[in-house]
């Protein structure tokens, strides 16, 4: 199975592997990835099944991500190389 | 500490000192020990009162003619443990110190020694070491088997006249099981609420359980994996954020257990300070429109590089409105400088 990320899905997948579940602005301060491009990567990632996205109304915009355990599995296995998160150039 | 409704062993709050189930067993092992030391020390050769060798003696009798149903009543009770402990895997512990399941034991450790008497009646030759062990781990079949008291002379065996005491015990035991679980279902209640009041947030929630599941050693691959995908179902965006407290506290007690929400609880509660990263930027977003914002932001920040990071995040941007740019603008500002550089800057006048 190989999935293709982009520099900024990475980005926030290994943020959100890193830091747990953050706000979509928490994970815009960390990987300096715009807002506009944060909320298009996350739905991206979203559609792809790697990370959820849910309304919370204890976070100031009003939206947490969490990995899913799809993307634990891969990013877990990806540092074990026995699969590849193949960057897209 | 979130005591279980119904877990009996947890102490109610006392200034009087109290023995702990450690001090009863050791007082148990000693008392054992010195009745054994009693039974094998040869009085007969020391010079004592004539009614201690006679006491010694009826002792030896006793404990020689008794010893199988000890032992048989000691394996129906671990046989009684065991049943409770496969029955509420997640919650042994507190399933082992509700009342019934004190009972179910009870009962098991005397049902055993009259399901050996029976067999004693029924088969007295039989090797005693090999049947006590049959009884004490099986007695339950025993128990289940229809003793035919009268029999139908010709009859098919509808009119015999049995007794029938495993309907009974089995009606026992389902009694005690459903009242453990109603007295465990209690104390998850409990701790589930005050977990949720403890840790309000869907953030800290998901963390907690997360760990819970990263945490175990005993979990296979498959389970965790299992685990995880149950996680995420919690989180799901069409779950009500309430469902999804409950169900994330739910799921730190079932796989932390107890004693790791006694010590989530325990810890003491820290107190949201005014400048903490959450309240700063709430401070900010509620303060300042998205232009002042802005401005504050190119004033704390020197940088050339976080400075066009603001000018950029400020234009419009597909699926965002001016409240989502503020609060990606003020938690960018917050990670940048610090909360309490912000804070400090919103309540002085900038300097000229």
């Amino acid at each position: 199975m190989k999935i293709e990320l982009d520099d900024k899905e990475q980005k926030v997948l290994n943020t959100l592997a890193r830091s747990g579940v953050m706000s979509p602005s928490q994970v815009s301060a960390e990987t300096w990835i715009l807002p506009g491009d944060t909320l298009a990567v996350i739905k991206s990632l979203a559609d792809a099944g790697l990370v959820q996205m849910r309304d919370d109304d204890d976070s100031t915009d009003g939206k947490l991500v969490a990995l899913t355990a799809q993307a634990r599995d891969l990013l877990d296995v990806g540092s074990k190389q026995q699969m590849r998160l193949i960057s897209k150039r | 500490m979130a005591p279980l409704a119904g877990a009996e062993a947890t102490p109610p709050s006392t200034n009087e000192p109290r023995r702990g189930p450690g001090g009863w067993t050791v007082l148990i092992v000693l008392l054992l020990l010195a009745f054994a030391v009693f039974l094998a020390f040869p009085m007969e050769t020391v010079s004592l009162q004539p009614w201690v060798p006679a006491l010694q003696a009826q002792l030896r009798t006793v404990v020689g003619q008794g010893w199988p149903y000890v032992a048989v009543a000691l394996l129906g009770a671990i046989v009684g443990l065991a049943e409770i402990v496969s029955t509420f895997p997640n919650y042994p512990r507190e399933a082992l110190r509700t009342r019934w399941a004190q009972n179910l034991v009870l009962v098991n450790a005397v049902a055993a020694p009259l399901a050996l008497a029976v067999v004693q009646i029924y088969a007295p030759t039989t090797n005693l070491i090999l049947t006590v062990l049959g009884v004490g781990i099986g007695f339950q079949a025993i128990i289940r088997t229809r003793f035919t008291l009268a029999k139908q002379i010709g009859g098919s065996g509808e009119g015999d006249v049995s007794l029938n005491l495993g309907w009974l015990y089995e009606q026992f035991q389902n009694l005690c099981k459903t009242q453990i679980d109603l007295e465990l279902m209690n104390g998850r209640r409990t701790a589930v609420t005050r977990l949720i009041e403890r840790y309000p947030t869907l953030a800290e929630l998901h963390d907690i359980a997360e760990y819970t599941v990263i945490a175990r050693a005993t979990l296979t691959s498959d389970e965790e994996k299992a685990k995880q995908a149950e996680l995420d179902r919690l989180f799901d965006p069409k779950a009500p954020a309430n469902v999804a407290r409950t169900g994330l506290a739910l799921m730190i007690l079932e796989n932390g257990g107890q004693a790791y929400v006694d010590l989530l609880l325990s810890q003491p509660a820290v107190p949201v300070k005014s400048t903490s990263p959450e309240s700063v930027v709430k401070s900010l977003i509620d303060r300042y429109s998205l232009n002042d914002l802005v401005a504050l932001a190119l004033r704390l920040m020197t940088s050339q590089q976080e400075q066009n990071w603001v000018q950029q995040a400020a234009q419009p941007a597909p699926g965002m409105n001016e409240a989502s740019q503020k609060a990606f603008i003020a938690r960018f500002l917050v990670e940048r400088i610090g909360a309490e550089t912000a804070l400090k800057a919103m309540t002085e006048p900038p300097a000229e």
